[in-house]
């Protein structure tokens, strides 16, 4: 059973501005991002269904995370409507894709659970949104870009999108991605490079972290 | 596809040019041709060139701008090798199925990609390639395993342009009016196209072997 509410994780993303992503093979290193990522300042975390020990690992990730009351941990990576149903029924508090489809949102309402799901166009974002989507993903977000963003917004009102796919730690694309008008970023291996995860330098990854949610305050304010 | 890395994409309303560059696309080393249903009469030159490459025993020859189920089963039974289309459209899937023949769908966003992947196809197609770029294969391709990927259009035949697509990870390009410059088919130029495809095939192959 998730332990939040679908509200909860719509607000938990938009207070938060950052949601990582991330896999590991390894649950020992996960559990170190994991908690590197918490103590950072993230509340909301994605765990990518990328491995194929992905499902064990999720599911040590939701035994730690449980030492944290406010922290919502979320799979990613999600394709289909039995494997949406897996990891709800492990606990996950919401469930990314990096698709539009629609038997993943069924499974999801059935469960009372955030679909949060990868969109590409303005119709598949629209396709999305009628089948109840409070948060659209938006991926590649590095070939879509800002400007893709600022242009649907004033078309759609009350769209909340969740840019994944190349946005990078820096003041430069964290505010135009924000003055576009996005509600959250996704932010994956620009977050947690090779070598901070080759040297398990869980202090720098939480420094990182930090310096990213400040740039992520900032261009909201 | 594949292993040849490169499919010629072309039409003319005039069979013997079409003729013409399917011999000297040949001679460069293409075995695998896309010829496309954009004109009037591209039915009948198509079915006069499947009989014109029976010559070569290697050589496929698909039809591409094809858009709906019917048109695929007049193709697939003039004996096209395959069928290629701008879009996504889940009734030619069905239609190749039964006749069991490629159907290699064009497609522009990753929610297409998976959807024409779950009806069966093995190769799908990118387009257009030059409006999302090799960008949006690097981007699709850590999320979903084994995606076989053949952009088209704005392709360029360059060591930069194919690098930049090879790199990215796609299994081979489609390549039109770029390899086919207009300059080229209005002067009859075939000794000029063998050459030129036979250049893109060999930056292709050099690629690969880095």
């Amino acid at each position: 059973m998730a332990r939040f509410s679908k509200q909860q994780v719509v607000n938990g993303m938009k207070e938060g501005r950052i949601v990582p992503l991330f896999t590991h093979d390894k649950p020992v290193d996960a559990q170190e991002v994991l908690e590197a990522a918490y103590s950072g300042g993230i509340r909301v975390f994605e765990f990518t269904n990328r491995r194929e020990n992905s499902f064990d690992v999720f599911r040590h990730l939701l035994d730690v995370s449980k030492k944290y009351s406010d922290l919502m941990l979320g799979i990613g990576t999600i394709l289909d409507g039995p494997t949406t149903k897996k990891f709800i029924d492990a606990g996950a508090d919401f469930i990314i894709s990096p698709i539009m489809k629609i038997e993943m949102a069924k499974v999801c309402r059935d469960h009372d659970i955030s679909w949060i799901p990868g969109c590409a166009t303005l119709t598949e974002i629209v396709t999305a949104k009628d089948n109840g989507a409070e948060i659209i993903k938006l991926f590649p977000g590095s070939v879509l870009g800002p400007g893709f963003v600022s242009s649907v917004m004033p078309v759609v009102p009350g769209l909340q999108l969740m840019i994944t796919g190349g946005v990078e730690p820096n003041e430069k694309s964290i505010t135009l991605w924000f003055k576009a008008g996005a509600t959250c970023l996704g932010m994956g291996s620009q977050l947690f490079t090779k070598e901070i995860l080759e040297q398990k330098n869980w202090p720098l990854l939480r420094q990182r972290i930090q310096d990213a949610l400040k740039l992520a305050k900032e261009a909201r304010n | 596809m594949k292993s040849s890395g490169m499919i010629p994409v072309f039409y003319h309303a005039d069979i013997e040019v079409a003729k013409a560059v399917v011999d000297a696309s040949y001679k460069g080393g293409v075995r695998v041709f896309e010829f496309t249903n954009r004109g009037e009469n591209a039915f009948q030159v198509f079915t006069e060139l499947l009989k014109h490459v029976q010559k070569y025993p290697d050589l496929m020859l698909g039809i591409g701008t094809i858009m709906d189920a019917p048109t695929t089963q007049k193709f697939i039974s003039a004996g096209a090798h395959f069928i290629v289309s701008p879009i996504m459209k889940q009734e030619m899937s069905a239609a190749c199925q039964k006749e069991n023949k490629l159907w290699i769908p064009g497609c522009a966003t990753l929610t297409e990609i998976v959807t024409a992947k779950d009806l069966g196809a093995k190769v799908i197609k990118i387009f257009p390639g030059s409006v999302l770029g090799p960008g949006f294969v690097s981007s699709i391709m850590p999320v979903v395993p084994g995606l076989q990927l053949m952009p088209t259009g704005g392709v360029e035949p360059t060591e930069a342009n194919l690098s930049a697509w090879f790199k990215a990870g796609v299994i081979c390009v489609g390549m039109g009016s770029q390899l086919f410059a207009k300059d080229i088919i209005e002067t009859k130029n075939w000794a000029k196209l063998e050459q030129s495809v036979a250049n893109a095939l060999a930056i292709i192959s050099k690629i690969r072997t880095k």
